[in-house]
């Protein structure tokens, strides 16, 4: 039990370091606007590894999925409200 | 393994001192994990806001944040973006020793990660001192090629501010690291688990800001 925890850890902090190398990688090689992509799907991998492996996101109390979940969900709401005004501006 | 945790348990009802306002200990615990959580769901507001506007500068000037972005030190944020991985694995293992009850591996593995702290605090540093060398340091010694020379300056204005604001979490992380490193050490509080799990969760939230900062500021345009 113990040793598979671990091991769990130490598999994960592999991952993320594999996807540091690629997200470094593939930036050298010019693949247009797919060179963004790959660097934000592969952050938002890289946090959602450490979000729940390493904060145990969905070990914890329900109220603490409940927090996580509406502070993504205020980000994108923020976001959404903002946004607008700056498209509307056209600078 | 159950029947370490629920020793480990009973010590914790036993010792733990708790405030006026809770029931028992583990609502106590409880509340504690969800203050933590509550207040990194303030930090993502923070740090959000700070991506959102590096979005909207980035959109008006993509050229320059290119340009710019290339004068960062790649080798220096790719190591970097490591050791701080790297830390957070020591972190998560900290947490587990903790969980465990093995007072002193908790402690030398919380040094560990402090040491990766200190080194990451190091190195940025370092390229900070590079940064001025190279004249890329807004307000104080700021000179770009001039087609790119507004953006670029707004690029090095986000690069300062953000990875100032991480460092100074960084150092207060490690700070509180080593805070519970000698708690751990000296075995002093039967809580031992629950308080290097809370600190384990702010260092890693931190770990987070890096994930995104690193892109941002450092792969913006590499080809």
């Amino acid at each position: 039990m113990t040793h598979s925890r671990v091991r769990n850890y130490v598999m994960t902090w592999i991952a993320l370091l594999v996807l540091l190398a690629i997200t470094c990688g593939t930036s050298f090689i010019p693949l247009g606007r797919y060179n963004l992509a790959i660097n934000m799907a592969i952050a938002i991998a890289k946090a959602l590894l450490v979000i729940v492996v390493f904060m145990r996101l969905f070990k914890s109390a329900p109220m603490v999925l409940v927090v996580a979940v509406i502070a993504a969900l205020d980000l994108a709401i923020l976001v959404c409200l903002a946004l607008p005004d700056f498209v509307v501006r056209g600078w | 393994m159950t029947s370490a945790n629920a020793t480990i348990g009973a010590v914790h009802e036993a010792t733990l001192r708790v405030a006026a306002q809770f029931e028992e200990a583990p609502q106590q615990v409880h509340a504690a994990k969800l203050g933590m959580w509550i207040f990194l769901a303030t930090e993502v507001m923070f740090f959000g806001a700070l991506f959102f506007a590096y979005a909207i500068a980035r959109v008006q000037f993509p050229e320059a944040f290119a340009a710019a972005s290339k004068h960062t030190n790649i080798l220096l944020g790719t190591t970097n973006t490591a050791v701080l991985l790297t830390s957070s694995l020591f972190m998560v293992l900290a947490m587990r020793a903790a969980e465990l009850g093995v007072r002193r591996a908790t402690a030398i593995l919380l040094v560990i990660t402090a040491l990766l702290g200190l080194a990451f605090t190091g190195i940025k540093l370092t390229e900070y001192v590079l940064d001025y060398r190279d004249h890329l340091v807004p307000v104080l010694d700021f000179s770009f090629d001039p087609r790119y020379a507004k953006g670029a300056l707004v690029f090095f204005g986000f690069y300062f501010v953000t990875t100032g604001l991480h460092l100074v979490h960084l150092s207060i992380g490690n700070g509180l690291v080593l805070t519970f490193a000698r708690r751990a050490w000296l075995g002093k509080p039967n809580t031992l688990a629950d308080q290097v799990e809370i600190v384990g969760l702010y260092w890693h939230f931190v770990d987070i800001v890096w994930i995104f900062l690193y892109p941002c500021l450092y792969l913006v345009s590499r080809t």
